[in-house]
């Protein structure tokens, strides 16, 4: 290779637009949600195992840091979700006009905040 | 999962275009499936999910216990364990496979990030299993 062949335009040269960061933002909390399985498996074997290790756990989920990971998951389960609908609409061909895909894509934002608290009040 | 020497006999017309030999493994388009059949599988065990949340929260250890191993509670966990699981594989891979140039760590990553996942289900269904059998 002579020289290297160019790369795709760099990120840092576009200004962040709603459609790009909830592009990002579901590939973003893809990877939690798929790291966060590790907290249900554990919290299983804790219950297989046990009264004394199913304390440790509950313990650990009770704790203040324990709960603002739980938030921050919860955040990212009800986004990627109704994210998901939305990209399952994209691939049957509904909601790609520009104007349709911010509607939708407001849509998606306020219904993850409002299923986030709604889910708190009753967790 | 998208480089194999092993070619295949060509398939029709359309799999192969004129001077490219087909190969079966190099189409991604049954990853592609398998997302979005999963994604809907998940979306339902989503709710089941949030629901069992919901419902746990709150319960002890002997409570926690009973609910899980209701036969129905067992059995949806199981399925929200596997189609969780297969969907973030799949999920993980793409990631691995647009960020992740260089072809040999790329392979090896995935298989790791597969091998993990195969533990992860491991450990979900034994404990299933201990809880309700």
């Amino acid at each position: 290779m002579a020289k290297p062949r160019p790369l795709s335009p760099h990120l840092q040269v576009y200004r962040p637009q709603l459609t790009t960061v909830m592009s990002i933002m579901h590939r973003a909390t893809g990877v939690v949600l798929a790291t966060g399985t590790v907290l249900l498996a554990a919290w299983l074997l804790a219950l297989a195992s046990g009264p004394a290790v199913f304390a440790v756990m509950a313990g650990l989920v009770g704790h203040p840091l324990g709960q603002f990971v739980l938030f921050g998951y919860s955040v990212a389960l009800f986004y990627h979700a109704l994210n998901g609908v939305r990209h399952l609409g994209w691939d049957i061909g509904l909601g790609l006009t520009l104007p349709d895909v911010y509607r939708n894509g407001y849509l998606v934002l306020g219904a993850t905040f409002a299923l986030t608290i709604l889910f708190w009040l009753i967790f | 999962m998208t480089d194999s020497s092993a070619d295949t006999p060509a398939g029709s017309p359309i799999d192969s275009p004129a001077g490219v030999p087909h190969r079966q493994r190099i189409s991604g388009t049954s990853h592609w499936r398998w997302q979005r059949y999963s994604a809907v599988a998940l979306f339902c065990a989503m709710a089941y999910f949030v629901y069992l949340v919901t419902q746990v929260g709150s319960l002890d250890y002997a409570g926690a216990l009973a609910f899980v191993a209701a036969p129905a509670h067992a059995i949806g966990l199981v399925f929200l364990v596997v189609i969780g699981l297969f969907h973030a594989t799949l999920g993980l891979e793409v990631v691995i496979e647009d960020y992740v140039s260089l072809k040999n760590g790329r392979r090896g990553l995935i298989y790791s990030v597969k091998g993990v996942m195969i533990i992860i289900c491991a450990a979900c269904l034994w404990s299933l299993g201990a809880v309700a059998l």
